[in-house]
């Protein structure tokens, strides 16, 4: 049940769906439902016909129209926050006290947590657990979809995270994925690479 | 995916292509994300351009393929850069439904030779094709006694 609950709750965040699209929603349809008839009484001018008609439209199409500039607004607002969350996470795990990998690790932990991503599992694995100088990071992320459009939405968001980390940490992220059906291959590529730590 | 390759691996993929018979000319074409290249083969028959993805992926598997490039289309080939880098048949197969190929730089050598780079398979390939055909034929049989 709760995974339902789970599922339901990211589909509408991935949907864009808020609380002023609901509303804009609400007051669109009230307009058309309830305004509009209110002049179409049967003594209405044939005149007005026409004006009357393409306002009915208009009251019609008003609920998209209405929804849609929050909806923008909210998804671009959305955008923004994340990325700026994003760098601010980045900012307050490099800021503190613990070894460079405990940072790293520490950054990776906050970021693929967030149901965004679509990440199920996420392991390091490679010289990054080593006591050996490294160039990059390589960790391994199991997404919670096998499905290729989400798979594709997810990678493209975590090449920010890319981003934010070569900038933090001064390495590379080389990032190893997996469906969230391809249990058995992530297993078998875990036992070739060796050592690997759990992050989430 | 990603841009993590050394630049080894990138030489390795650009000395191949320089010394291919039927590739008169190759550009990177590559973009924030990924490493890309146009090669042009000679026009003898019906050898297109190939857009190449060179991979970084130490597995190419389904996701990484999901997520290609935008640039891939029909006729492109995805090479695995890395030597000790690995696919599987059903990522191969899936690719070939979207006519694009995926190897290594090897099995791209030899696909290079064919009008449609996609369909070419190594020996190996062919055997785990058949070997897998031949168990499902099997598995077919003793539920249809």
């Amino acid at each position: 049940m709760s995974l339902l609950r789970r599922s339901t709750l990211e589909t509408v965040r991935a949907l864009g769906i808020n609380v002023p699209t609901v509303l804009a929603v609400i007051l669109g349809i009230t307009f058309s439902v309830l305004v509009v008839p209110r002049f179409l009484t049967p003594e209405t001018d044939a005149r007005a016909g026409f004006a009357l008609l393409l306002l009915e439209i208009a009251a019609w199409l008003s609920p998209l129209v209405i929804a849609f500039v929050p909806l923008l607004a909210s998804t671009l607002i959305g955008i923004a926050h994340r990325d700026r969350s994003l760098r601010a996470k980045a900012r307050m795990v490099a800021d503190s006290a613990a070894s460079k990998d405990d940072r790293m690790k520490s950054f990776l932990r906050n970021v693929v947590q967030d149901p965004w991503y679509g990440v199920a599992k996420c392991y390091a694995f490679g010289s990054v657990l080593g006591d050996y100088p490294t160039r990059d990071v390589d960790i391994i992320l199991q997404f919670n979809s096998s499905k290729e459009s989400d798979v594709r939405t997810y990678r493209d968001r975590l090449r920010s995270v890319e981003g934010t980390f070569q900038e933090f940490h001064g390495l590379e992220l080389h990032v190893q994925t997996f469906l969230s059906t391809e249990d058995e291959a992530q297993q078998r590529f875990l036992d070739r690479a060796g050592l690997h730590e759990r992050i989430t | 995916m990603g841009k993590t390759l050394r630049p080894e691996h990138i030489e390795f993929f650009t000395n191949r292509m320089d010394e291919h018979s039927l590739v008169s000319n190759w550009i990177p074409i590559s973009n924030q994300h990924d490493y890309l290249f146009k090669v042009t083969r000679t026009r003898s028959g019906h050898m297109t351009d190939v857009i190449v993805h060179l991979t970084d992926a130490y597995r190419y598997g389904l996701a990484e393929f999901f997520a290609r490039p935008g640039q891939l289309r029909a006729g492109s080939y995805v090479v695995i850069a890395m030597p000790h880098a690995y696919t599987d048949l059903e990522v191969i197969e899936t690719a070939q439904e979207h006519q694009i190929g995926v190897g290594h730089i090897g099995k791209f050598m030899g696909a290079l030779n064919s009008g449609n780079v996609w369909e070419y398979l190594t020996q190996d390939e062919k055997r785990e094709q058949s070997r897998r055909d031949q168990a499902q034929k099997e598995r077919d049989g003793t539920q249809g006694e």
